[in-house]
């Protein structure tokens, strides 16, 4: 596997959240970002490409950016997994 | 309204998105510039004149200890947060010792980050819980008291009144008086006079900088 690849998947990181009618906003959020990010279920997607130099960073980076995106949509709560 | 001017630096785009988002119902906070690299900071600065730089750790090229180093010697009134995902003591002591006005890790809440930037331009000083280890911050866990909680109980110690509390701290008074409430139940204190006393017997009272974590 190449290095660039492996980093890819090991940063992968899925976010459910509650409101299934906002994920194209959060889809989109996280594309001007430079993410990559798909829609597995009707709440739930799929992150890639964050570029924390670790999968901690990655995700705490991650947690923060959704916690502020959930500053403009109160009401919504998340999850992150991997 | 005055305006507080940030630059903001970090190499991830994420960030540099989410912090936009935290602060954009901030009036009084406007981000003059963005830096996706260390080596374009000092550019910036001298194009936007920011009161503030928002300063990840890690960038490539130039990292942001050294990157805080240049700030510090070219531009000696400019304040610096760091805000990273780094919380080695080690590195956040050494940001302190070169100048860092705050170092906030990015667990912070996202609600939070604005009052963070308006105490730090301020002058307040931030550190990380469990940077130095004192005996305030043994007699605070012992007593089971949160960040917010020993800031207040420090801000008590000075004899501000609860209208002042809140005005430093950018909380709603009613918020402080609950933080007292939840204060004095921690303490088994019934009062202001009280919960100061507690302070200096048991070694909360040294304190000296606010905390964010």
């Amino acid at each position: 596997m190449q290095p660039a690849l492996q980093q890819s998947e090991e940063m992968a990181q899925v976010v459910e959240i509650t409101q299934a009618d906002l994920l194209p906003d959060l889809i989109t959020n996280l594309e001007r970002s430079g993410c990559v990010a798909e829609r597995l279920a009707a709440a739930v997607c799929r992150v890639r490409d964050l570029g924390g130099a670790t999968n901690e960073e990655a995700r705490l980076e991650l947690a923060f950016f959704v916690r502020a995106w959930q500053l403009g949509h109160p009401g919504v709560n998340a999850v992150i997994s991997e | 309204m005055r305006r507080l001017k940030i630059l903001i630096a970090d190499d991830h785009q994420l960030m540099i998105h989410a912090i936009r988002l935290a602060l954009e119902d901030n009036d009084d906070i406007e981000i003059v510039a963005e830096a996706d690299s260390g080596a374009k900071v000092l550019p910036l600065i001298g194009q936007t004149s920011p009161e503030l730089v928002l300063l990840d750790m890690r960038m490539p090229g130039m990292d942001g200890l050294k990157v805080l180093e240049r700030i510090r010697e070219r531009y000696p009134k400019v304040r610096v947060a760091i805000l990273s995902a780094v919380d080695d003591p080690s590195v956040i002591q050494a940001a302190f010792h070169r100048g860092a006005s705050a170092y906030i890790v990015k667990h912070i809440d996202p609600r939070d980050l604005a009052a963070a930037i308006r105490q730090a331009i301020a002058g307040a000083i931030f550190q990380p819980l469990g940077l130095i280890e004192r005996t305030g911050d043994a007699a605070a866990r012992e007593a089971d008291l949160s960040k917010r909680e020993l800031t207040i109980l420090q801000a008590l110690q000075s004899g501000r009144s609860n209208k002042q509390i809140a005005g430093e701290l950018f909380l709603a008074e009613q918020t402080v008086k609950f933080h007292l409430t939840n204060i004095y139940r921690k303490l088994g204190v019934s009062s202001r006079t009280e919960a100061v006393r507690y302070a200096y017997e048991h070694g909360l009272a040294d304190r000296l900088a606010y905390e964010v974590a």
